[in-house]
């Protein structure tokens, strides 16, 4: 059984009055890609920070490599990586200079893949920090992450500001660092970069977790939008479990024929479409399951 | 049809914003000021009520060099207006350019730093419009605490035509260090430069004043101190013209500054930056490197301007004694023994400025290593293996250490300068040794706010503040022991005219320990970022 790198469950931080956090639960295996998804304001900065010792929990079990992130911060910074969502870097260093500062203590920076770094990000390491775009600042910190021989990346929105190029130098590297064996926790917002990397996903919202599972599971969860015109009258479709149904004439046929759009369990596809054929199909989309909707939908709660 | 309406480059909602945002800073400043101003008018009035006690002033205190040095010319020193204008000459000096240029920096060059001037500039406000806002806010801010001064003066009787020029004088002087932050910051590119570059200006500004004024000669024109002074609103021959000065130089710096901001782009500046390193050297690369790095420059300069303090001053002992030597009503003062003698004396106020100069270089790492947490650095730091007290530790280190090589720097300066002039040093490197716990006490002060109230960092320079008002005016408003005894100087005692008091150095290093210790304690368990 692979390790346990990240144990939370019941996890509770107040602000004052506010409750940032509210029984929230989050797991990460040793070895595993976990996006870490959810609404602005839903606590996954927090939940970072405490996971990193810089916030202690108001309650609820953490563990961390199975020790207490905020009594052992230091020894557990050995062994881990960060990258924030919005980079602060010391304006009169270069950034060179910052890639090594940010690698001198904590998990060591191997130093062929510090130069492989700086060359697959175009980065100019001669540039002082207050000349760099808000890119360039990630990319310094993605440098140092990337290049540090850590077990653990924790990364907090870390592409927000790069161009699409620098997207996916960024996603090969998590694939490479993964393919290594490293384990990456992954806060996003960019739906396409999780499905892309991850294995496994949690969402939560307003401090708790609202689903949990892997990408599969979720996608068996998500539904497949068809679009279909027929020749023929409206297809009979009673018998089928339909949803986000929208119908209406359209003179596609010589008797008029009908715009049909649902979503439908994937599992029902094969048999639904029979009725459409025998409608006298003239067109017909299929889109396959996209996670895009099922997290809009967590976002919204409205299948909480 | 054309971009600019009448009311095109948003000036009047820009000044609400910058209202909005720094009414507490602004009233801060002109309360504290009006409000230590009219406690010495009141204070000066019952202790010289009399003209003979006023004539008995002149005849001592304002013909005493030492105070021409550190508070500048005592001009009609028998009057309340002009002992009151002496003994508050020196918090006016450092205060009222202060004030001129951190509000300024605060609404421009701060807020352009910070991304916060591009959202504003995105709207319909012009690239002139925060520097012309702030400076009217400033303009406000100075006319009120000359308003505020002339009250306290009429209230007690000064002739308001005398009030008046005084007030007039001392927002010349505010005006001037407000167009020194407007020149400046299209120059620098970061705030705490252009506040570096203003705090130069107004170093040189009070040596060039100080050589003035003992030598008696022209170096003192060089000086805004002395275009506010030599107005010498309460001597017969007041006059207005050196007012007109402050006012044409802070015009010319005032526009030649605005003229800039249209010619630059948004966030940079007329100084451009240089490509560096592409790799880190073994220094920066330890938490304590890091921390010299960042605060070593600063910290260069305060160091070497102590040492010139030091050494100026210093070169002023023997005409402070030879005037002495010619004044035997001084000679009396002297020789009853409150004060010790003469020369050291004057060398105890040097040290009193040497001293604030280390306090403020220490209060300025601890102001930054709470802009290290608020600008989101310190959590980079924190995500890697360094321990929370490993870096607050550090930056206290460079703080307290850094403090006490300015001081130092100042003492030897003097204590040469001294010995070469007088064949001894009058007990002044030891007497700077002496006030290290003291120089500790304000930075350890700042740790324990960044420890356990971190929001409220900024009051430890109302602590500076508190120790530069007992040190310069606690005598003269009298204030009660208990009071006095809070600054860590004056429990230490006044260095080298008495010995120092061991219970004093041992009480002031004991609570700069334990507010070192509260800082720590409080930080390891407070939550990151605060």
């Amino acid at each position: 059984m692979p390790e346990q790198v990240v144990d939370i469950h019941g996890l509770v931080k107040t602000f004052g009055s506010f409750r940032a956090l509210d029984g929230l639960r989050l797991g990460l295996s040793a070895g595993e890609v976990r996006g870490f998804l959810g609404p602005n304001g839903a606590g996954k900065s927090t939940t970072i920070r405490i996971l990193l010792g810089m916030v202690r929990a108001s309650g609820g079990h953490v563990r961390l490599f199975g020790e207490d992130p905020w009594r052992q911060a230091v020894a557990l910074h050995h062994r881990l990586t960060y990258v924030p969502g919005d980079v602060a870097l010391w304006p009169g260093l270069t950034g060179g200079q910052c890639i090594d500062v940010l690698g001198a203590s904590g998990a060591p920076l191997d130093p062929a893949r510090r130069e492989a770094l700086v060359e697959r990000f175009d980065l100019d390491p001669t540039k002082r920090v207050r000349d760099y775009s808000k890119g360039n600042r990630q990319k310094v910190a993605l440098v140092a992450a990337f290049a540090a021989r850590a077990d653990l990346l924790v990364l907090d929105e870390p592409t927000s500001g790069l161009d699409p190029l620098m997207e996916e130098v960024f996603r090969e590297c998590v694939a490479e660092r993964a393919a290594d064996g490293a384990t990456v926790l992954l806060s996003s917002h960019i739906l396409s970069e999780v499905e892309a990397l991850c294995s496994t996903v949690t969402i939560i919202r307003r401090g708790r977790t609202v689903r949990d599972g892997t990408v599969a599971e979720l996608r068996g969860l998500a539904r497949t939008r068809v679009h279909a015109v027929t020749r023929g009258p409206a297809p009979d479709l009673a018998a089928f479990d339909l949803h986000d149904v929208a119908s209406s004439p359209a003179d596609s046929g010589p008797d008029g024929g009908h715009d049909l759009t649902f979503t439908v369990d994937p599992g029902d596809l094969d048999r639904v479409l029979k009725p459409l054929v025998d409608g006298g199909l003239a067109s017909l989309t299929v889109r396959p399951p996209s996670l895009d909707e099922l997290f809009l939908s967590e976002y919204d709660g409205a299948t909480a | 049809m054309t971009a600019r309406s009448p009311r095109g480059t948003g000036l009047g909602a820009v000044l609400r914003l910058q209202l909005r945002t720094g009414w507490v800073v602004l009233l801060a400043w002109v309360l504290g000021l009006v409000a230590t101003y009219a406690a010495t008018v009141s204070a000066i009035d019952t202790t010289y009520g009399t003209p003979e006690q006023l004539a008995s002033y002149q005849a001592t205190v304002g013909s005493d060099p030492t105070m021409a040095a550190i508070n500048g010319t005592p001009y009609g020193a028998d009057t309340l207006g002009g002992v009151v204008a002496n003994e508050f000459g020196f918090i006016a000096a450092i205060a009222v350019p202060l004030m001129g240029l951190l509000l300024v920096v605060r609404g421009t060059r701060a807020a352009e730093e910070t991304g916060l001037l591009e959202l504003l500039r995105s709207r319909a406000v012009g690239s002139r419009t925060p520097w012309v806002a702030a400076l009217l806010l400033t303009a406000t801010a100075l006319l009120l605490v000359g308003l505020g001064m002339a009250a306290a003066l009429v209230a007690e009787g000064v002739a308001t035509a005398d009030a008046a020029l005084y007030a007039a004088s001392v927002v010349g002087l505010g005006l001037v260090f407000a167009g020194v932050a407007t020149l400046a910051g299209q120059l620098l590119r970061r705030a705490a430069g252009v506040v570096g570059a203003g705090v130069v200006v107004l170093g040189a500004a009070y040596l060039f004043r100080a050589v003035g004024d003992v030598k008696d000669n022209g170096w003192r024109w060089l000086s805004p101190l002395a275009w506010q002074q030599e107005t010498r609103p309460f001597a017969e021959d007041a006059r207005v013209w050196p007012l007109l000065l402050a006012l044409g130089a802070a015009a010319v710096l005032v526009t030649s500054g605005l003229a800039l901001v249209g010619r630059r782009d948004l966030g940079s500046a007329v100084v451009p930056s240089r490509p560096g390193p592409a790799r880190a050297g073994a220094v920066l690369t330890s938490t304590l490197g890091l921390a010299l790095r960042q605060h070593g420059p600063a910290l260069a300069g305060w160091a070497l301007g102590a040492a010139l303090v030091g050494a100026v001053f210093g070169a002023f002992t023997d005409d402070v004694a030879d005037v002495v030597a010619a004044n035997p009503d001084l000679q009396a003062v002297f020789s009853a023994g409150a004060q010790g003698d003469p020369t050291s004396w004057y060398a105890s106020f040097t040290l009193v400025l040497l001293v604030l100069m280390a306090l403020g270089a220490g209060a300025q790492v601890v102001g930054r290593v709470r802009a290290e947490e608020t600008a989101g650095r310190l959590e980079a730091a924190l995500a890697r293996t360094t321990s929370r007290v490993r870096w607050l530790g550090a930056h206290i280190l460079v703080a307290v250490v850094g403090g006490a090589v300015v001081a130092l720097a100042g003492g030897a300066a003097l204590a040469g300068v001294v010995a070469r002039v007088t064949g001894d040093d009058g007990g002044t490197l030891a007497s700077a040794v002496d006030y290290l716990p003291a120089v500790a006490v304000v930075p350890a002060f700042g740790v324990a706010l960044v420890g356990l109230a971190p929001r409220a960092t900024a009051v430890q320079w109302a602590a500076l503040g508190y120790v530069a008002v007992v040190e310069m005016l606690g005598e003269t408003l009298d204030l009660p022991d208990a009071l006095l005894q809070a600054s860590p100087m004056h429990a230490i005692g006044r260095l080298p005219a008495e010995p120092a008091s061991g219970t004093g150095v041992l009480v002031v290093l004991a609570v700069a320990v334990a507010l070192v210790g509260l800082g720590l304690a409080g930080f390891r368990r407070r939550d990151v970022p605060r």
